[in-house]
Parts: C-alpha cells; sequence; structure tokens
C-alpha cells in the first residue's frame, strides 16, 4: 500500500505539483486517512512509521483548506515518548534566559556540559506588541528545555554554580523536567524563600540604561497605589485574576476587590475556556463568588462547557443576586433548576435563552414563572419545542421579545401575549409559523405601542394575505421586515403605506411572488416619506420607473437592491437625488453599468465630516478598471452579496420546509407530534451512534497484505493506476 | 470651543516649579483640577491671572506628557453610564495611545501616578491596561520574579491557595 501511496504521491508531484490534486486522488487519500492504524501501532514496523510520516503530509497535500484532525498523531508521536520515559532525565529547564539570547547560543552555552541533543528557546510571539511600552520584536520567553545525550551530563548542568551560568550578565536557572504527562507541571520551580532572599541578578539598572535596552528596567509594580493596582487586576482575563491571588496578600486583597470594577462579564471573551477545557461548574463557582455581588450583566452564551445543570445554575442563583441582565443560551437545565433561578433573580430585566432547540416548554415555564412578570427583554430565540405556555407569565413591563425561529409557538401563547404583554415595542416572530390572522389583528389591536415587527419567512401556513393587512393598522411601527413572506402582495403594500406613516425602515427581499408584488405595489412606498431604509431586493417589480416613484424618498440611507435584474440605469440615477444615502447594495442586477454607477460616484463628491457612502456592485455590468472614484466620498465595493442571500435562503427555507412537512404529516395534537418528534430524533441520534461506532470496528483491515490489496484496487477503480 | 470661557488658559505648576499653560476645556479630563477649579470659584473670567495651581506629586516633563495626552483626547466622547461597566479587555488600545505609551517603563509608572493623582479616568484606564498586557499570562512566581514582589505566604497557605484555584494554573 505504501508503495501505491508513494508511487501516487510521486506521480502527482510530477505531473500538477501540490496544489493541484485531483479530486480522485484526493478521495483516495481521504479513504487512507481513516483507516485504523491501530494495529499497524502495535506492530512498530518501520512501514508503520512510513504510513505515520505519510500521514502528516496529509494536510500539505489537501491544500484546499481542510482541517485535518491531528489527533491519532498526536497520540503517536505520545506513545514515542512512552517509550523513553528515561529521556525526562535527561532534560532541564532553564528560565531566567536573558532575552537577548538566541536558541544556538544558548545551545553551544550548555554544550560545555554534554552533547546536546535538542534545545528549544520558545519565543514570545503576539500579534499585538507584547505590551504598549514596547517595540513589537520578539524576543524569547526567557525559558527553555534542552535535552542532553546523556543523564549524567543533565545532572552536571543542573549542579552548575550560579557563577558558570551567567550569561549576558543574568544568571540562568537550571531545575529538572518533569513531564506533563506523569501529572507535574513542564517546570518545577522551587519557589522557596532562600531563592526569594537572593533575587536573580538582572542586570543592574545602570547598565541597562547604558545599553539602551528598556526592557530590562524594572517596572515598579510594587510601588504603585492599591487602587491603581486594583485597576490593573481588573483587565486581567477572569482565570489569571484568581491566578495572581497567589502572589502575595496584597495582591491577593486587591484580586479579590478588583472585582468591583467589573459589572459586565462575558465569558464568551475568555479563551481560557475552550474544547481542549470547557468549563466547569467549579470554575463558575470560582469566578462568581467573587464577581458575582457586582455583577450587573453576565452572559454565559457560546462557551464550551460541562456544566452540571443543577448546581451551575444554582450557583448563578445564589451568587449573583444582582443581576440585570442574564444570558444562558446553551445551558441545558431541569426545570426546577431554572425555577430556583428565576426565582433568585428579583432585579433581571433581560434574559436571553437562545437557541435551546431540545429545551421543553415546561423548562422555559419555570425559567418565567418567578421573574416573568419583571422582564423588560426577552430573547428566546430558536427555541424549537416552546409553545409558549410562559407567556401569560409576562407582565406590562416587556418592550422586546424575540422569538424568531421558535416555530412551535402557538396561536394560544400569541392570544396570552396580548392580553398580557401591552406595552411591548419590539415583537419578532420570523419563522413563528403558526401565528394565526386572529393573533395579528389582536396584536394590532392591544399592542399600541408596537414599533418594531418582524414576520419574515416562508412558511407561515395559519395566515392569509388579507390577515397581514392588519399590520397597517399598527399605526407606531417604525420598523417592518416581511422578507421572504409569500404573503406579502401589492393590496398590502399599498395599506402598508397608506397606514404606517412612521415607517423607517422596511425590508421586502424576496417578499411576495412575480404577480403578487407588481410595480403599483412597490410604487406606493413612496408615501412613506420617513424611511431610511428600505430593503426591496430580488422583487420583480422593481424597474427604473418605479425607482423614479420612488425618488421623493430623500430620507433614505440604506438601500439594498440585491438581485433586481430588472433595475437599469435610469433607476441607479434616481438615487443621484437623496443626499443621505450612506448604503447603497446594487449586487446582482445585472443591468446596471459604468455610466449610471460613474454618475453615482460623482454626485456624492468629498466633503468634510461627510461620511462616506459604500456602493456595492458586484454581479453588476460595472467594471472596475473603468470607475474613476477621485475626490468622491462613495466607496465602491465590489463583491457581490447577493449570491450569499441566496444561499441562505435556500438552506433556511430547506430546513423549514421539511420540517413542516413532518409536522403536517402527523396530526395537530401538540403533545403527539412533540413526543413523535422526540422518537425521530432519538432514533436518529442512536442510528448515528452505532454508525460511527461500528464503522470504526469495522473499517480496520487486520492484515497487511489485505490492506494492500484493498488499496491498490481502489487506486485502480479510480484510474490512478494503469497496468 | 469658541466658548471664549472655554478657550481660557489654566495655569499648573508642576512639582519643580515649572509654569505650564492649558487650555480650561483640556484639564477638565482631569477630576481633580477640574473640580478643585469648580470648588474654589475660579472658573469665572477674571480669574485668568489668578495663581498657578499646584500639582505637587507630578513633575513637569510627566505633566506634559499628560497634557499632551488631554489634549488629543479632550473631544472624545464622554462616557454615559458608569464606564466600568464595560467589559474588560486589553486589546482596544487605540493605535495613537500605544504611540503615547511607547515609553520606558519608569515614564509609565510616573503617568500612573500622575493619571491615578490627577484622576485622568481614560489615561488611567489605558495605562492600567498597558501594565495588565505586562502581567498577562505570567505566573505567580514569574510575576514575583519580574516586579520584585516578596512573597508574604507561608508555603502552606501557598499551597492552599494553589489547591483551591487549581484551574486557573497552567
Amino acid at each position: 500500500m505504501f508503495k501505491a501511496l508513494r508511487r501516487l504521491h510521486g506521480q502527482n508531484l510530477e505531473s500538477r505539483g501540490l496544489h493541484d490534486i485531483t479530486e480522485a486522488f484526493q478521495s483516495f487519500v481521504t479513504r487512507a486517512r481513516f483507516f485504523s492504524i491501530g494495529k499497524l501501532r502495535r506492530t512498530w514496523s518501520h512501514s508503520a512509521a512510513e504510513f505515520m510520516k505519510y500521514r502528516r503530509l496529509l494536510p500539505m497535500l489537501l491544500a484546499d483548506g481542510e482541517a485535518f484532525d491531528g489527533g491519532e498523531t498526536d497520540d503517536f508521536d505520545a506513545s514515542i515518548a512512552f517509550q523513553h520515559t528515561s529521556r525526562d532525565d535527561r532534560k532541564i529547564v532553564v528560565s531566567n534566559i536573558s532575552p537577548r539570547v538566541t536558541q544556538s547560543q544558548l545551545q553551544s552555552f550548555f554544550s560545555q556540559y554534554g552533547k546536546i541533543t535538542s534545545c528549544i528557546l520558545p519565543r514570545e510571539e503576539k500579534k499585538t506588541s507584547v505590551f504598549g511600552t514596547l517595540p513589537k520584536h520578539s524576543k524569547n520567553c526567557g525559558t527553555a528545555t534542552i535535552t542532553f545525550k546523556k543523564a549524567e551530563h543533565a545532572e552536571r548542568a543542573k549542579n552548575a554554580s550560579s557563577e558558570e551560568l551567567k550569561f549576558y550578565d543574568q544568571v540562568m536557572v537550571v531545575s529538572a523536567y518533569v513531564s506533563k504527562k506523569r501529572g507535574g507541571k513542564g517546570l518545577v520551580l522551587s519557589d522557596d524563600f532562600s531563592r526569594e532572599e537572593t533575587p536573580l541578578s538582572r542586570a543592574s539598572s545602570t547598565q541597562s540604561l547604558a545599553s539602551g535596552s528598556a526592557a530590562e528596567q524594572v517596572f515598579q509594580l510594587n510601588a504603585i497605589p492599591d487602587r491603581v493596582l486594583r485597576r490593573v487586576i481588573s483587565f486581567l482575563p477572569v482565570h489569571e485574576t484568581v491566578r495572581v491571588e497567589r502572589v502575595n496578600k496584597k495582591w491577593m486583597e486587591e484580586s479579590i476587590k478588583s472585582w468591583e470594577l467589573v459589572n459586565r462579564l462575558v465569558l464568551a471573551r475568555e479563551t481560557r475556556f475552550n474544547k481542549q477545557r470547557p468549563m466547569r461548574t467549579s470554575h463558575l463557582k470560582t469566578i462568581l463568588t467573587r464577581a458575582g455581588q457586582h455583577l450587573r450583566s453576565f452572559d454565559l452564551s457560546g462557551i464550551v462547557h460541562l456544566f452540571d445543570d443543577r448546581r451551575s445554575l444554582k450557583v448563578i442563583a445564589t451568587c449573583c443576586p444582582n443581576l440585570v441582565e442574564l444570558d444562558i443560551s446553551g445551558t441545558h437545565a431541569h426545570a426546577e433548576a431554572l425555577e430556583e433561578l428565576g426565582e433568585s433573580l428579583t432585579k433581571l430585566e433581560s434574559l436571553s435563552y437562545r437557541g435551546m432547540a431540545t429545551t421543553g416548554d415546561k423548562a422555559f415555564y419555570f425559567l418565567l414563572k418567578n421573574c416573568g412578570h419583571s422582564l423588560k427583554f426577552v430573547d428566546l430565540r430558536n427555541a424549537k419545542r416552546m409553545h409558549g405556555r410562559a407567556f401569560k407569565l409576562f407582565g406590562s413591563q416587556l418592550e422586546g421579545l424575540y422569538l424568531d425561529g421558535s416555530s412551535k409557538v402557538d396561536e394560544l401563547a400569541f392570544e396570552d401575549l396580548c392580553t398580557s404583554c401591552g406595552g411591548l415595542k419590539e415583537l419578532r416572530l420570523n419563522e413563528c409559523y403558526r401565528i394565526t390572522d386572529e393573533n395579528l389583528s389582536m396584536i394590532a389591536r392591544r399592542m399600541a405601542d408596537l414599533s418594531i415587527l418582524t414576520l419574515c419567512g416562508d412558511g407561515f401556513k395559519y395566515l392569509t394575505a388579507a390577515g397581514l393587512i392588519h399590520i397597517s393598522h399598527m399605526h407606531n411601527i417604525t420598523e417592518l421586515a416581511l422578507d421572504y413572506n409569500t404573503l406579502v402582495n401589492d393590496e398590502l403594500l399599498i395599506s402598508i403605506s397608506a397606514g404606517l406613516p412612521n415607517l423607517s425602515s422596511l425590508s421586502l427581499a424576496n417578499a411576495g411572488d412575480d404577480s403578487s408584488i407588481t410595480s403599483v405595489g412597490v410604487a406606493a412606498i413612496k408615501n412613506l416619506h420617513e424611511l431610511t431604509q428600505l430593503d426591496i431586493s430580488s422583487l420583480a417589480a422593481v424597474n427604473s420607473s418605479v425607482m423614479a416613484e420612488l425618488a421623493v424618498l430623500v430620507k433614505l440611507e440604506i438601500v439594498q437592491l440585491r438581485n433586481c435584474t430588472y433595475l437599469g440605469d435610469d433607476g441607479v440615477r434616481v438615487m443621484l437625488k437623496m443626499p443621505n444615502l450612506r448604503h447603497v447594495d446594487l449586487s446582482g442586477s445585472m443591468l446596471v453599468s459604468n455610466d449610471s454607477i460613474q454618475e453615482f460616484i460623482k454626485a456624492f463628491p468629498n466633503g468634510p465630516k461627510l461620511p462616506p457612502t459604500t456602493l456595492v456592485v458586484g454581479g453588476t455590468a460595472a467594471d472596475a478598471s473603468k470607475l474613476s472614484v477621485r475626490g468622491s466620498r462613495v466607496v465602491v465595493d465590489f463583491s457581490d452579496y447577493s449570491t450569499i442571500v441566496t444561499m441562505q435562503t435556500s438552506q433556511s427555507s430547506g430546513g423549514n420546509s421539511s420540517k413542516l412537512a413532518i409536522g403536517g404529516s402527523l396530526s395537530d395534537n401538540s403533545d403527539g407530534e412533540s413526543e413523535d418528534n422526540d422518537f425521530e430524533a432519538l432514533t436518529a441520534q442512536r442510528s448515528f451512534y452505532i454508525d460511527a461506532v461500528c464503522g470504526e470496528e469495522e473499517s480496520p483491515i487486520t492484515d497487511d497484505g489485505k490492506l494492500a490489496e484493498w488499496a491498490e484496487k481502489e487506486a485502480r477503480s479510480l484510474g490512478l493506476l494503469i497496468d | 470651543m469658541t466658548d471664549a470661557k472655554n478657550e481660557r488658559q489654566i495655569k499648573i505648576s508642576s512639582s519643580d516649579n515649572e509654569i505650564i499653560l492649558v487650555p480650561r476645556n483640556v484639564i477638565r479630563l482631569s477630576t481633580t483640577i477640574n473640580t478643585l477649579l469648580q470648588d474654589l470659584g475660579l472658573d469665572d473670567d477674571e480669574a485668568t491671572n489668578a495663581e498657578p495651581i499646584p500639582v505637587q506629586n507630578v513633575a513637569a516633563p510627566i505633566l506634559r506628557k499628560v497634557i499632551s495626552w488631554c489634549q488629543y483626547h479632550y473631544q472624545d466622547p464622554v462616557p454615559t453610564d458608569d464606564s466600568d461597566s464595560r467589559e474588560k479587555r486589553t486589546d482596544d488600545i487605540s493605535s495613537w495611545d500605544t504611540e503615547f505609551l511607547k515609553v520606558d517603563q519608569g515614564t509609565l509608572f510616573e503617568l500612573i501616578l500622575a493619571a491615578n493623582y490627577l484622576d485622568i479616568k481614560g489615561l488611567l484606564d489605558v495605562t492600567c491596561k498597558a501594565v495588565a498586557n505586562m502581567i498577562k499570562g505570567k505566573s505567580p512566581e514569574e510575576i514575583r520574579r519580574t516586579f520584585n514582589i516578596k512573597n508574604d505566604f507561608t508555603p502552606e497557605e501557598e499551597e492552599q491557595i494553589r489547591k483551591e484555584n487549581a484551574w486557573c494554573e497552567d
């Protein structure tokens, strides 16, 4: 097999080079990657090592940016290391190295104690300068690991006197290496008092000044006022703030006090917690016992965690009594724990629990049971299983409610919402497909203050075009989005234009269909004199004469005209008379040519204090080389966003329609349906597991001969090997 | 800015008795001097020729540097709510400030003290961020060593703290 692989590799290099790999070869290589190599590893044969080498080449070969999982290779390295546990004895750790020392200098310095097999001196590599005060050259970390050929050489180096170890005016410290794999830290710090008393001899300050390097001058950190130290510590990442408590008593005090300065904590910003080191309940507890009292806003969303649901929420409930904003998206929890949380957070005004696709209605009910009435803002997007029984718990204080993608929220829930939340100002109902005409009518009557409404999506099966007209009775609406809503028609546009005088933002991208929205409907938009944002992308009715009608909308700032295939140059010229334009997106509008774009650019001359205007022209007939933007504040963007939009729609609408198909085929009895869905999800998950587990069991080919046979057969069938 | 009162120059004398003139609306950033001027009723026009305000703790070179910072930043929008509620970030130092902070460590130290004494919040924040960036990524041992800080925990105490917060250690 390896012969075959190598031959293929060579062939490929000869014919096309690394960057142009035929698809057949790629798929062959991909198959090779998924081979179980367990057996090979055990045989410890030459060919196994060859294979590993090849595997390491794979990411390079697959130059298409495909992420390569190096997990197995690392494992393999670890097993090599295991063979040589005695290596640790031959290794030393050198610290307090002068920043000026290079790796080769260090190697030659330590070769006085014996032959060195490896010397690693990592450099600090940070994208920003290490700290604001220093130039950006990368200096070494001050700590190196050196491996000697023989253990006694390492021993000799460890026993070297401090006078011997002086290098560039700085005495290096040699200590034994303890492998991380054996549970110790990579470096043993003999941080006892004896060494504290004889501080490491850095170059004296006069010397360093003479050499002109500011880096060696010690910052008098211990002399700054406590108040300032506290502020400094408050700027550290969360785990480092906790870690510096160990420096000394003053630091501990200031570190704990520094949490007073932290009112807002967004854990997703902490790079500390990632897939390799997920956050645990104990971490949360450590942080919140210190910070909780002072926190007013806490965001737990988007981190990788391994929370024990009940305890973690209890920690939040007990430690953070003053929270006003809370985002616990992604924390699955039991209903009781959620109830307790809701009960203890009396000051809560804003709550986010997004993307909880598998959380049932009951959990939401208990979460909101005690805090629902005082909330001002609630974000429950993509709660796929929520029916909305909890909505009657909301109070009149509620001003914003996001329900995008919560497709199971039903008629009854919207009725509850109308009864209890008269004060709603912002309601986002994209893809809440169970809303009915009556609901919409009730919203129009009950929510007098509603100013933002979104009803995007193409699957509103209980709504009719006639029902949608109710929107035109919501007189205070300023922002309306009806993207992809198939029910939009001329009649609706005309009545909206007449009924919503305050509308400042209207989005109709991909709404209706080519026959339901005609130029009459789009032209009616001209009555909305307050409009600042308008999105009429992908509407077939948009053409130059319609645009001429819209010329009266002089307040427009953002205009999206993606994929308006009937829009011509004259339509673009209309916009020359809109003085406030900041962003115009013409991507995909094929008939727009250089003439009108050049005129557009000229119409917005540079001027003091005038913000730039962006013009997106990707996918139009514009020719970059013939446009001149001199003296204009127009920034021309040649990317085409229209394709991105269509891709998203096909995905989202596809997903939704399939979901709906399942829902529709089952009875309308909601409980039965949800259970069936659960069952389906479970079985699907199970079969996935089975596939994954068995797939691994099956693939190993135990016999080397068979392996080679298979490889050759595969290669032949792919046409890579010619007899 | 056209306001004559804001155009007014304020005299400040440094610790080494050098007198520096600074526009009223620039020095407004220093809460200490601002309150002083308001409390002493020195905000009137006739007070222009008043005695210079002594700033005993700050030497002239540092004071000039502080004022140059204020001059660049005095038109910045005033943070509306209590700016402590911002998130803790150290990577948002503006490019101008980065240039400004390319000073030796002694100067940085003096700048922090001056910002603290004059109570110039923006300057204090940005200098503290610079120092935080110096501490960042260092273990407690390295911090002690780098900044010559004495460990006053007993080994047992330290071990206990280390155990409690074991997850923070690398």
